[in-house]
Protein backbone atom coordinates (compact mmCIF):
# COMPACT_ATOMS: atom_id res chain seq x y z
CA UNK A 1 0.00 0.00 0.00
CA UNK A 2 1.22 3.43 -0.97
CA UNK A 3 0.09 7.01 -0.69
CA UNK A 4 0.59 8.95 -3.91
CA UNK A 5 0.27 12.59 -4.76
CA UNK A 6 -2.53 13.64 -7.11
CA UNK A 7 -2.27 17.38 -7.09
CA UNK A 8 0.28 19.83 -5.70
CA UNK A 9 0.88 19.14 -2.02
CA UNK A 10 -2.82 19.15 -1.36
CA UNK A 11 -4.60 16.11 -2.71
CA UNK A 12 -3.31 12.57 -2.27
CA UNK A 13 -4.74 9.09 -2.77
CA UNK A 14 -4.15 5.64 -1.40
CA UNK A 15 -2.85 3.07 -3.85
CA UNK A 16 -3.71 -0.29 -2.35
CA UNK A 17 -1.75 -3.46 -2.84
CA UNK A 18 -3.08 -5.60 -5.67
CA UNK A 19 -4.66 -2.62 -7.43
CA UNK A 20 -3.22 -1.35 -10.69
CA UNK A 21 -3.97 2.26 -9.90
CA UNK A 22 -4.49 4.74 -7.12
CA UNK A 23 -8.01 5.06 -5.78
CA UNK A 24 -9.01 8.11 -7.83
CA UNK A 25 -7.84 6.58 -11.11
CA UNK A 26 -9.23 3.16 -10.22
CA UNK A 27 -12.68 4.52 -9.37
CA UNK A 28 -12.89 6.83 -12.39
CA UNK A 29 -11.88 3.89 -14.60
CA UNK A 30 -14.88 1.93 -13.28
CA UNK A 31 -17.28 4.85 -13.26
CA UNK A 32 -16.57 5.61 -16.92
CA UNK A 33 -16.78 1.93 -17.94
CA UNK A 34 -20.14 1.26 -19.61
CA UNK A 35 -19.81 -2.50 -19.29
CA UNK A 36 -18.89 -2.27 -15.58
CA UNK A 37 -21.75 0.11 -14.81
CA UNK A 38 -24.25 -2.00 -16.72
CA UNK A 39 -23.24 -5.16 -14.85
CA UNK A 40 -23.33 -3.24 -11.58
CA UNK A 41 -26.89 -2.08 -12.30
CA UNK A 42 -27.99 -5.60 -13.13
CA UNK A 43 -26.38 -7.08 -10.03
CA UNK A 44 -28.17 -4.49 -7.92
CA UNK A 45 -31.54 -5.11 -9.58
CA UNK A 46 -31.82 -1.61 -10.98
CA UNK A 47 -35.02 -1.25 -13.00
CA UNK A 48 -33.81 1.07 -15.73
CA UNK A 49 -30.30 -0.22 -16.35
CA UNK A 50 -29.43 2.14 -19.19
CA UNK A 51 -30.65 5.22 -17.33
CA UNK A 52 -28.54 4.18 -14.36
CA UNK A 53 -25.50 3.85 -16.63
CA UNK A 54 -26.13 7.23 -18.27
CA UNK A 55 -26.61 8.91 -14.89
CA UNK A 56 -23.35 7.54 -13.49
CA UNK A 57 -21.42 8.46 -16.62
CA UNK A 58 -22.68 12.01 -16.20
CA UNK A 59 -21.81 11.95 -12.49
CA UNK A 60 -18.30 10.77 -13.37
CA UNK A 61 -17.94 13.70 -15.75
CA UNK A 62 -18.87 16.04 -12.90
CA UNK A 63 -16.17 14.50 -10.73
CA UNK A 64 -13.65 14.89 -13.54
CA UNK A 65 -14.64 18.55 -13.83
CA UNK A 66 -14.31 18.89 -10.08
CA UNK A 67 -10.75 17.55 -10.03
CA UNK A 68 -9.87 19.86 -12.90
CA UNK A 69 -11.35 22.76 -10.98
CA UNK A 70 -9.40 21.77 -7.86
CA UNK A 71 -6.23 21.58 -9.95
CA UNK A 72 -6.73 24.94 -11.60
CA UNK A 73 -8.42 27.07 -8.95
CA UNK A 74 -6.81 28.33 -5.83
CA UNK A 75 -9.74 27.34 -3.67
CA UNK A 76 -9.01 25.59 -0.36
CA UNK A 77 -9.86 21.87 -0.54
CA UNK A 78 -12.22 22.28 2.40
CA UNK A 79 -14.53 24.06 -0.04
CA UNK A 80 -15.04 20.82 -1.96
CA UNK A 81 -15.47 18.39 0.90
CA UNK A 82 -18.17 17.92 3.47
CA UNK A 83 -17.80 16.00 6.74
CA UNK A 84 -19.02 12.44 6.55
CA UNK A 85 -19.22 11.39 10.18
CA UNK A 86 -20.05 13.19 13.35
CA UNK A 87 -18.72 10.55 15.72
CA UNK A 88 -15.81 8.19 15.87
CA UNK A 89 -18.16 5.21 15.78
CA UNK A 90 -18.91 6.31 12.27
CA UNK A 91 -22.58 5.59 12.46
CA UNK A 92 -24.00 8.98 11.69
CA UNK A 93 -23.71 10.49 8.27
CA UNK A 94 -23.85 14.23 8.05
CA UNK A 95 -25.52 15.02 4.82
CA UNK A 96 -25.45 18.73 4.29
CA UNK A 97 -26.98 18.49 0.88
CA UNK A 98 -30.06 16.46 1.76
CA UNK A 99 -32.98 16.87 -0.57
CA UNK A 100 -31.05 18.79 -3.15
CA UNK A 101 -31.85 18.01 -6.71
CA UNK A 102 -29.31 16.72 -9.16
CA UNK A 103 -27.10 15.15 -6.54
CA UNK A 104 -24.18 13.17 -7.71
CA UNK A 105 -24.57 9.42 -7.28
CA UNK A 106 -20.86 8.79 -6.86
CA UNK A 107 -18.83 9.23 -3.71
CA UNK A 108 -15.16 9.75 -3.09
CA UNK A 109 -14.05 9.46 0.51
CA UNK A 110 -11.09 11.28 1.98
CA UNK A 111 -9.39 11.93 5.28
CA UNK A 112 -8.28 15.40 6.20
CA UNK A 113 -4.66 15.47 7.31
CA UNK A 114 -4.26 19.18 7.72
CA UNK A 115 -5.68 22.41 6.37
CA UNK A 116 -5.99 22.10 2.61
CA UNK A 117 -4.47 18.60 2.73
CA UNK A 118 -6.59 15.52 2.00
CA UNK A 119 -5.98 11.89 1.13
CA UNK A 120 -8.57 9.89 -0.84
CA UNK A 121 -9.15 6.48 0.72
CA UNK A 122 -11.68 5.18 -1.80
CA UNK A 123 -15.15 5.67 -3.14
CA UNK A 124 -18.41 4.00 -4.11
CA UNK A 125 -21.56 4.32 -6.13
CA UNK A 126 -24.16 5.61 -3.70
CA UNK A 127 -26.75 2.86 -3.43
CA UNK A 128 -28.11 3.40 0.07
CA UNK A 129 -28.63 6.24 2.51
CA UNK A 130 -26.20 4.76 5.00
CA UNK A 131 -22.83 3.46 3.98
CA UNK A 132 -23.36 0.34 6.08
CA UNK A 133 -26.48 -0.63 4.12
CA UNK A 134 -24.72 -1.63 0.93
CA UNK A 135 -21.81 -4.10 0.80
CA UNK A 136 -19.69 -1.87 -1.45
CA UNK A 137 -19.95 1.31 0.59
CA UNK A 138 -19.66 -0.75 3.76
CA UNK A 139 -16.36 -2.09 2.41
CA UNK A 140 -15.28 1.50 1.82
CA UNK A 141 -16.14 2.30 5.40
CA UNK A 142 -13.71 -0.44 6.42
CA UNK A 143 -11.06 1.08 4.17
CA UNK A 144 -11.53 4.53 5.71
CA UNK A 145 -11.19 3.08 9.20
CA UNK A 146 -8.11 1.09 8.25
CA UNK A 147 -6.53 4.14 6.64
CA UNK A 148 -7.35 6.18 9.70
CA UNK A 149 -5.71 3.60 11.96
CA UNK A 150 -2.60 3.60 9.81
CA UNK A 151 -2.38 7.38 9.90
CA UNK A 152 -2.95 7.38 13.65
CA UNK A 153 -0.22 4.76 14.11
CA UNK A 154 2.10 7.13 12.28
CA UNK A 155 0.83 9.93 14.45
CA UNK A 156 -0.30 11.87 11.42
CA UNK A 157 -3.87 12.57 12.48
CA UNK A 158 -5.21 13.16 15.91
CA UNK A 159 -8.87 13.87 15.42
CA UNK A 160 -11.84 12.58 13.46
CA UNK A 161 -11.65 14.03 10.04
CA UNK A 162 -13.44 11.98 7.45
CA UNK A 163 -14.66 13.83 4.45
CA UNK A 164 -16.95 13.09 1.59
CA UNK A 165 -16.25 14.82 -1.66
CA UNK A 166 -18.89 17.35 -2.50
CA UNK A 167 -20.31 16.77 -5.88
CA UNK A 168 -22.72 19.60 -6.27
CA UNK A 169 -22.38 21.31 -9.59
CA UNK A 170 -24.77 24.20 -9.20
CA UNK A 171 -25.21 24.74 -12.93
CA UNK A 172 -26.74 21.32 -13.34
CA UNK A 173 -29.53 21.92 -10.91
CA UNK B 1 7.03 17.79 13.31
CA UNK B 2 3.67 18.95 12.04
CA UNK B 3 0.99 16.57 10.78
CA UNK B 4 1.85 17.66 7.28
CA UNK B 5 5.53 16.84 7.68
CA UNK B 6 4.76 13.48 9.25
CA UNK B 7 2.32 12.74 6.43
CA UNK B 8 4.86 13.70 3.78
CA UNK B 9 7.19 11.04 5.17
CA UNK B 10 4.57 8.43 4.28
CA UNK B 11 4.03 9.61 0.72
CA UNK B 12 5.57 7.57 -2.07
CA UNK B 13 8.09 9.21 -4.40
CA UNK B 14 6.08 7.88 -7.31
CA UNK B 15 4.55 10.55 -9.50
CA UNK B 16 1.05 10.17 -10.89
CA UNK B 17 -0.44 11.46 -14.13
CA UNK B 18 -3.94 11.50 -12.64
CA UNK B 19 -4.57 15.20 -13.35
CA UNK B 20 -3.27 14.88 -16.91
CA UNK B 21 -5.39 11.80 -17.61
CA UNK B 22 -8.37 13.55 -16.10
CA UNK B 23 -7.75 16.55 -18.35
CA UNK B 24 -7.45 14.30 -21.42
CA UNK B 25 -10.81 12.71 -20.67
CA UNK B 26 -12.40 16.14 -20.40
CA UNK B 27 -10.77 17.18 -23.67
CA UNK B 28 -12.04 14.02 -25.40
CA UNK B 29 -15.45 14.15 -23.79
CA UNK B 30 -17.50 14.48 -26.97
CA UNK B 31 -15.76 11.46 -28.50
CA UNK B 32 -15.98 9.47 -25.26
CA UNK B 33 -19.73 10.09 -25.10
CA UNK B 34 -20.07 8.63 -28.60
CA UNK B 35 -18.00 5.59 -27.58
CA UNK B 36 -20.20 5.15 -24.49
CA UNK B 37 -23.37 5.41 -26.54
CA UNK B 38 -22.09 2.78 -28.99
CA UNK B 39 -21.08 0.49 -26.10
CA UNK B 40 -24.60 0.67 -24.68
CA UNK B 41 -26.17 -0.09 -28.05
CA UNK B 42 -23.84 -3.05 -28.53
CA UNK B 43 -24.55 -4.48 -25.07
CA UNK B 44 -28.30 -3.99 -25.48
CA UNK B 45 -28.25 -5.77 -28.81
CA UNK B 46 -26.12 -8.64 -27.50
CA UNK B 47 -28.69 -9.13 -24.72
CA UNK B 48 -31.52 -8.99 -27.21
CA UNK B 49 -29.87 -11.57 -29.48
CA UNK B 50 -28.65 -13.69 -26.57
CA UNK B 51 -25.13 -13.40 -27.97
CA UNK B 52 -21.97 -13.58 -25.91
CA UNK B 53 -19.18 -11.08 -26.48
CA UNK B 54 -17.11 -14.01 -27.73
CA UNK B 55 -19.69 -14.74 -30.42
CA UNK B 56 -19.56 -11.11 -31.53
CA UNK B 57 -15.76 -11.31 -31.65
CA UNK B 58 -16.01 -14.34 -33.95
CA UNK B 59 -18.59 -12.65 -36.17
CA UNK B 60 -16.43 -9.53 -36.45
CA UNK B 61 -13.22 -11.49 -36.80
CA UNK B 62 -11.54 -9.63 -33.96
CA UNK B 63 -10.14 -10.77 -30.61
CA UNK B 64 -12.45 -11.09 -27.56
CA UNK B 65 -10.20 -8.46 -25.92
CA UNK B 66 -11.15 -6.02 -28.65
CA UNK B 67 -14.86 -6.52 -27.82
CA UNK B 68 -14.12 -6.07 -24.12
CA UNK B 69 -12.55 -2.72 -25.01
CA UNK B 70 -15.49 -1.68 -27.21
CA UNK B 71 -18.12 -2.38 -24.55
CA UNK B 72 -16.21 -0.36 -21.97
CA UNK B 73 -17.10 2.68 -24.07
CA UNK B 74 -13.65 4.22 -24.03
CA UNK B 75 -12.19 3.18 -27.36
CA UNK B 76 -11.72 5.53 -30.24
CA UNK B 77 -13.34 3.16 -32.73
CA UNK B 78 -12.17 3.10 -36.31
CA UNK B 79 -14.64 3.54 -39.11
CA UNK B 80 -14.02 -0.09 -40.00
CA UNK B 81 -15.03 -1.26 -36.52
CA UNK B 82 -18.09 0.98 -36.50
CA UNK B 83 -19.19 -0.33 -39.89
CA UNK B 84 -18.73 -3.94 -38.78
CA UNK B 85 -20.73 -3.38 -35.61
CA UNK B 86 -23.51 -1.66 -37.55
CA UNK B 87 -23.74 -4.38 -40.17
CA UNK B 88 -23.35 -7.44 -37.95
CA UNK B 89 -25.59 -6.27 -35.12
CA UNK B 90 -27.95 -4.17 -37.24
CA UNK B 91 -27.70 -1.21 -34.90
CA UNK B 92 -27.60 2.46 -35.91
CA UNK B 93 -24.10 3.86 -35.50
CA UNK B 94 -23.41 5.79 -38.68
CA UNK B 95 -25.76 8.02 -40.65
CA UNK B 96 -25.76 5.44 -43.47
CA UNK B 97 -27.93 3.20 -41.29
CA UNK B 98 -30.84 5.59 -41.64
CA UNK B 99 -29.99 6.65 -45.18
CA UNK B 100 -30.18 3.03 -46.34
CA UNK B 101 -33.35 2.55 -44.37
CA UNK B 102 -34.84 5.63 -46.04
CA UNK B 103 -34.02 4.21 -49.44
CA UNK B 104 -35.70 0.93 -48.56
CA UNK B 105 -38.76 2.72 -47.28
CA UNK B 106 -39.11 4.61 -50.56
CA UNK B 107 -38.54 1.54 -52.70
CA UNK B 108 -41.18 -0.36 -50.77
CA UNK B 109 -43.70 2.41 -50.86
CA UNK B 110 -46.18 2.68 -53.65
CA UNK B 111 -48.51 5.61 -53.79
CA UNK B 112 -51.96 4.60 -54.83
CA UNK B 113 -54.88 6.83 -55.52
CA UNK B 114 -57.87 6.03 -53.39
CA UNK B 115 -61.42 7.23 -53.34
CA UNK B 116 -61.64 10.99 -53.35
CA UNK B 117 -62.46 12.52 -50.00
CA UNK B 118 -64.51 15.62 -49.58
CA UNK B 119 -65.03 17.43 -46.32
CA UNK B 120 -68.67 17.44 -45.33
CA UNK B 121 -69.88 21.00 -45.67
CA UNK B 122 -72.20 20.98 -42.69
CA UNK B 123 -69.56 19.89 -40.19
CA UNK B 124 -67.48 22.22 -38.08
CA UNK B 125 -64.76 21.44 -35.58
CA UNK B 126 -63.60 23.00 -32.39
CA UNK B 127 -60.46 22.20 -30.44
CA UNK B 128 -59.94 23.27 -26.85
CA UNK B 129 -56.82 22.77 -24.76
CA UNK B 130 -57.34 21.67 -21.17
CA UNK B 131 -54.34 22.96 -19.21
CA UNK B 132 -55.10 20.68 -16.24
CA UNK B 133 -55.18 17.38 -18.10
CA UNK B 134 -52.80 18.71 -20.78
CA UNK B 135 -55.06 17.22 -23.39
CA UNK B 136 -56.77 18.62 -26.42
CA UNK B 137 -60.54 18.29 -26.46
CA UNK B 138 -61.97 17.85 -29.84
CA UNK B 139 -65.54 18.74 -30.60
CA UNK B 140 -67.38 17.90 -33.73
CA UNK B 141 -70.46 19.92 -34.33
CA UNK B 142 -73.02 18.44 -36.67
CA UNK B 143 -75.61 20.78 -38.00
Amino acid sequence: MKIVNIFAEQLYAFHYQGEAENEYDRLIEDWTDVSYLRNYAKQNNIKDVNQFVKDKLKDAEQIEDLLEEIATNNQQLEYYFEPLFSTESGTKILSLQKGKKGRNGLRLYAIKIDNNLFVITGGAIKMSQKMQDHPDSNKELGKIKKAKLLLQDEDVIDNDSFYELIKEIEDDE
Amino acid sequence: MTNKEKFNNLVSDETTDTVKRNRDRIKNRARLRESQSIALKVLDKLDELGWSQRKLALAMDVSPQQITKIVKGKENLTLETQTKLQEILDIPILATYYEKMGGEIFSDTHIQETEKYTIPKSTSFKIEYDSETKEYKYYQETA
